[in-house]
């Protein structure tokens, strides 16, 4: 790397107010041909509001950007692209129902006598995908694609635009978050390539061990402002947390004394059509962790357990009591199981609601006198889990979309502990929320436990689940490949079992 | 955020949520200013009579339309609860039954609540879009009608089976009260039961209430049973403004009750609706037909003015959503 | 919000444009004509001959209609809302000839002169009923046949509904008109279904193979029973005299199906209605009844 090179992109000062809200108050940062800059920030800190910037959707209150030494121009998305600056974002910006060739070109086709030229654009097509080593067939659908290969289609899009603008500065916003070990292996090697022939590239992940795996150096924004920037290798994951949320947290798991008591979820060769048989027993009080790699039947364990996939056999019993599969979701609510799903968007909140309503969603019954909800009582209720669980937002009344993640994870959680229960199933417990929210809703599945809860949790992140379980469940290709539990429960061990290389041992 | 950007909320989000009715007044002091005659108790009452048909039927349609379905079978379904009531109650040689109009009335709200349920069975149950559901219900209610009447309207109507729709107690006409009554209650319906917050939740995320171990089927299904119901109760005032049971009668009632539910605030999307912007957005199409008629307003520019206030209100919404 | 406020403040102006404050014009009369719908050929031209009349007679004419022709209660709120607006004069076409009675009577009592068009309420407590005299027309229809076929022949008639009052008019004037001259067969109904027409049509050409005529007294029976004969490869061969002049009917006029139709007049309803009232706030006498009689259109 030549130390006289000048940074593709210098951001100096730039600040933006949103009425009384500062998003922005003193960013500064600057990314180098072939380098990856890792941004950091808690949800809230002003990513978005940054890339937004940049990308010409809002216009600063005041600062500077520079592309190659020239000043860019702001509010202005189209000279934002042909500067260069490119961003893939979370939720994609792929048609699902065109084609991969359609959605590479979209709006600017190749003509032929004023047709689509098809064949043309299928060819190349082929060629922009060799380079994200995508080798499929540009005339599929991109809704027939897997999450892995649609990210790397948009990559494929994104490296054609900045060929266009002569090379700028490549965005990725989590580009992570959704994609299974194997496929993030894929991702990282396209990154490191990219960085090897030059390329700028920004890359945001709340992910400690992937930054380590993947960046360069590092810029931390707290509050809307640029708080630390730094060769990644001289900065350690403390110093790191403690610049994002601007205090120690002392360590992100808390110590438990698990103080175990009578056994409340049995279940005994649970089978459905290409998983199991389960055998397993979780006691008041225990956390049990399921690993595995993507699709290995983790996630389906806990629908199975919660009646969300019909046609399951073996024996469920809670609490000494049978579950049947036919009772559904309402049936495993009303034995005491609550489960928090992974897509907290489509699948555990009303987002347009109030936080009060999402709260009181499954124990609206207990709040009904003379068939009338008491409005005083879920109030009350309301307040008192916002007070527990630390839920920040402006009101009861606010719409739980309006919070951050974690905030919203924490409403989902509260759900089940307005009504009680004897277990809580959670999948994914702390997707896209930051590190702060994450201290507390590990602090707060401990005191859940203690307090008698079973807990059954799945998790990517091996670090989460070896630091919050008591004992861990591996499953593989539906079925289970193995349990561990103390000093035995590590990374290693559960890698290896996840990807069946004991089989042979 | 400071005390002063709090309160600026707050008078903004109070707009935000009166909107229809802002508009409401505005358009009832233009009106008053134009035509000497608009604004009388006997002329509001006029207009509250006319809207009150199509008002009962959008209490209905805001439960639903908060769901995130619709009901487009609600006219077609008024059309066969007063058939039903109707043959239940013309005199024999009328080719009815002649049976008293209690009797009638019961049987009506009867048919009105199992087409609402059969909607909700083949929504909750069979999975059908509410769209294309009650679309079909829309023709079948219709068709049976007409087979129920051999499409002749049905005459002889009891002079008692006919009081909702032109008697009045105390002054006030029965299709007020009837419509105030059942506004309130769906109000409360909508706000302070678990059925009506079920309803917004399932407009919101369905699979979130669901995996909050909710059973959808029945509660949704009440709502169209509800929906249904209302449709006959309107039926029930409409037979007494026009005096027999029609089998054409309720064609297009559908839209008027939409664009009502969309007026006052609700959003086709689902999740969000309220009664008192229902009602608001009954009124103000009421309003806008009958001063337009007093001033002399012929039937095309009617049209086109009502068009353009639903899509102002509907701007309005976006307006609001963002 | 600003810009929101300014579309609000715009369409309410626009609204203001297209409406004329009464104050301004207090001492020119008001006539409003009610059709039965406010679309369609039928019902544009009885507002032309009202307007044409209006502007003759020097009187302020609107035109109302309920969205659909079946909408009774818009109709009736409609009718509501005029006589709440003053309106010196009222023509309207009942949708539905019982429902209308009560409210014809509370625009009577508001000393509102009050006109049937086109079909008329079944108290009958209007003025005047201004529309097609139906047994005259069918009386015309009858002569049209005479014209077309020998005296002696055998002629069949496919009705809309057996019930409906204008249409028995329709077919007794025919009746009275053939009497003694032609062979009418049984009329057949089609309860206002052209598919049924076109069976009904089928099953009499069957049945009576000698048959040289069709009347067909309403606008749904003669494109249906058109379509049979044409079908049967029986156009031009077997006639047919239909009343009303539709697209449909126009149709088969030009392609030598049809041989005579014979039409209503409702523009001239319009301007008779506007002149029958005028007359009447002028405290005129008016006959109960006026026909405006009917036109028969011929292949050219």
């Amino acid at each position: 790397m030549t130390v006289a090179a000048p940074p593709v992109l210098s951001v100096r000062g730039l600040r933006k107010a949103f009425g009384a809200v500062r998003a922005l108050s003193g960013v500064d940062l600057e990314v180098r041909a072939g380098e990856v800059l890792v941004l950091l920030g808690e949800n809230g800190a002003g990513k978005s509001t940054l890339l937004k910037t940049l990308s010409g959707m809002h216009v600063p209150d005041a600062g500077e950007v520079r592309i190659r030494d020239k000043v860019l121009p702001f509010g202005n998305p189209a000279a934002s692209e042909a500067a260069g600056i490119v961003t893939i974002y979370q939720e994609f910006n792929l048609v699902p129902d065109l084609t991969i060739a359609e959605n590479l070109f979209l709006g600017q086709e190749p003509h032929r006598l004023g047709l689509v030229d098809h064949a043309r654009m299928r060819r190349e097509a082929t060629g922009m995908l060799q380079r994200v080593g995508l080798a499929v067939d540009p005339g599929r659908k991109v809704r027939e694609l897997g999450v892995a290969h649609a990210q790397l289609v948009e990559i494929a899009k994104a490296l054609s635009r900045l060929d266009r603008s002569g090379g700028g500065v490549l965005t990725l916003d989590e580009p992570t978050a959704a994609l299974a070990d194997h496929e993030i292996a894929v991702l990282h090697g396209l990154v490191r390539d990219l960085r090897q022939r030059g390329q700028a590239i920004i890359y945001i992940s709340h992910r400690m061990a992937e930054l380590r795996a993947i960046g360069d150096r590092v810029t931390v924004l707290r509050d809307g402002a640029s708080v630390c920037s730094g060769p990644l290798s001289d900065l350690d994951d403390d110093a790191l947390i403690r610049a994002m949320v601007g205090r120690d947290v002392a360590t992100l798991y808390p110590d438990r004394t698990p103080s175990l008591g009578e056994p409340v979820l049995e279940v005994v060769d649970l089978v459905a059509p290409g998983f199991g048989p389960v055998t397993m027993t979780v006691r008041r009080g225990e956390i049990v962790g399921l690993a595995g790699l993507m699709g290995s039947g983790r996630s389906r364990l806990l629908r199975l357990l919660y009646g969300d996939e019909s046609g399951r056999g073996g024996n469920v019993r809670v609490a000494g009591r049978e579950l049947q599969a036919r009772q559904g979701p309402a049936g495993a609510v009303a034995a005491g199981i609550g489960l928090v799903p992974e897509d907290r968007k489509n699948e555990g909140l009303a987002l347009g609601m109030p936080v009060r309503d999402n709260l009181a969603l499954a124990s609206l019954e207990r709040h009904v006198r003379a068939g009338l909800l008491q409005s005083e009582g879920l109030s009350q209720s309301a307040k008192n889990l916002v007070e527990r669980l630390r839920i920040r937002c402006s009101s009861i009344d606010q719409p739980v979309g309006r919070l951050s993640g974690g905030n919203q994870q924490k409403v989902v959680l509260g759900r089940w502990l307005a009504r009680g229960g004897a277990v809580l199933l959670l999948d994914e417990p702390t997707r896209g929320v930051d590190v702060g929210a994450r201290a507390e809703i590990y602090r707060l599945m401990a005191e859940l436990a203690q307090e008698g809860l079973a807990i059954v949790m799945v998790s990517s992140d091996l670090p989460e689940v070896l630091g919050m379980a008591d004992r861990v469940l591996v499953m593989r290709e539906g079925r289970p490949a193995g349990w561990m539990a103390g000093d035995a429960m590590t990374q290693e061990a559960v890698m290896r079992l996840a990807t069946g290389q004991e089989v042979g041992a | 955020m400071t005390t002063t950007g709090v309160a600026s909320e707050m008078v903004r989000g109070w707009l935000q949520r009166s909107m229809p009715l802002v508009a409401l007044l505005l358009l009832v002091v233009l009106f008053s200013v134009l035509s000497p005659r608009f604004l009388s108790l006997e002329n509001l009452a006029n207009i509250a009579v006319q809207s009150s048909h199509i008002g009962l039927i959008a209490v209905g349609m805001t439960l639903v339309i908060a769901t995130g379905g619709i009901d487009l079978s609600v006219g077609s379904v008024l059309a066969l609860s007063i058939c039903a009531a109707g043959l239940a109650m013309a005199p024999p040689d009328a080719g009815g039954a002649g049976l008293d109009f209690a009797w009638g009335w019961g049987i009506g709200l009867l048919t009105g609540a199992l087409a609402g349920g059969l909607n909700g069975i083949l929504i909750s149950g069979l999975g059908l879009s509410p769209f294309i559901a009650t679309l079909g219900m829309m023709s079948i209610a219709r068709g049976v009608a007409n087979v129920m009447t051999d499409g002749m309207p049905v005459e002889d109507m009891p002079e008692a089976a006919l009081a909702l729709g032109a008697s009045s107690v105390a002054g006030v006409p029965w299709s007020i009260l009837l419509w105030a009554l059942l506004a309130g209650l769906g109000g409360v319906v909508l706000g302070r039961t678990r059925l009506g917050r079920y309803a917004c939740a399932m407009g919101s995320n369905e699979e979130a209430l669901r995996l909050a171990g909710v059973r959808i089927g029945p509660w949704k299904t009440a709502l169209y049973v509800l929906s249904g119901l209302l449709s006959a109760a309107a039926g029930l005032v409409f037979l007494g403004r026009v005096s027999n049971a029609q089998p054409t009668a309720g064609v297009g009632f559908e839209l008027d009750a939409i664009a009502a539910v969309v007026i006052g605030g609700a959003s086709l999307m689902g999740g969000r609706g309220s009664m008192a912007g229902t009602v608001v957005g009954v009124a103000l199409m009421g309003v806008l037909r009958n001063g337009l008629v007093l001033m002399d307003v012929s039937a095309f520019w009617q049209q086109l003015v009502i068009g353009v206030v639903v899509l102002v209100a509907v701007l309005l919404d976006r307006w609001r959503t963002t | 919000m600003f810009r929101i406020t300014r579309v609000l403040l715009a369409s309410l102006l626009f609204l203001g444009a297209v409406g004329t404050p009464i104050s301004s014009e207090a001492r020119e009369l008001r006539i409003a004509v009610v059709g039965k719908g406010i679309g369609g050929e039928y019902w544009s031209a009885v507002r032309k001959g009202a307007t044409k009349a209006g502007r003759d007679e020097g009187v302020k004419v609107t035109y109302q209609g309920p969205p659909t022709e079946t909408d009774v209660s818009a109709q009736i709120a409609i009718l509501e809302n005029l006589i709440q607006s003053g309106v010196d004069g009222i023509a309207v076409s009942p949708c539905n000839a019982r429902s209308l009675n009560r409210i014809v009577r509370r625009a009577l009592a508001a000393g509102i002169k009050v006109v049937t068009i086109d079909s008329d309420t079944t108290d009958k407590d209007r003025l005047c009923y201004i529309g097609t005299d139906n047994a005259e027309a069918g009386a015309v229809a009858a002569r049209q046949a005479l014209r077309l076929v020998r005296p002696g022949s055998t002629v069949a008639i496919v009705t809309g509904v057996l019930g409906a009052q204008n249409l028995q008019q329709r077919r007794e004037g025919f009746t009275r008109e053939a009497a003694g001259r032609l062979k009418l067969l049984e009329a057949q109904p089609d309860n206002g279904d052209k598919a049924r027409a076109v069976e009904v049509t089928e099953n009499i050409l069957t049945a009576h193979p000698e048959v040289a005529l069709f009347f067909t007294d309403n606008a749904i029976s003669g494109p249906g029973a058109g379509q049979a004969l044409r079908s049967r490869g029986k156009a031009g061969k077997i006639r047919l005299v239909s009343m009303d002049v539709t697209p449909d009917l126009q149709g088969l006029l030009n392609q030598g199906v049809a041989d005579a139709l014979v039409a209503q007049r409702p523009e001239r309803m319009g301007e008779l209605a506007v002149r029958t009232l005028k007359a009447a706030i002028a405290g005129k006498a008016v006959s109960k009844v006026i026909d405006t009689g009917v036109e028969v259109v011929r292949r050219k």
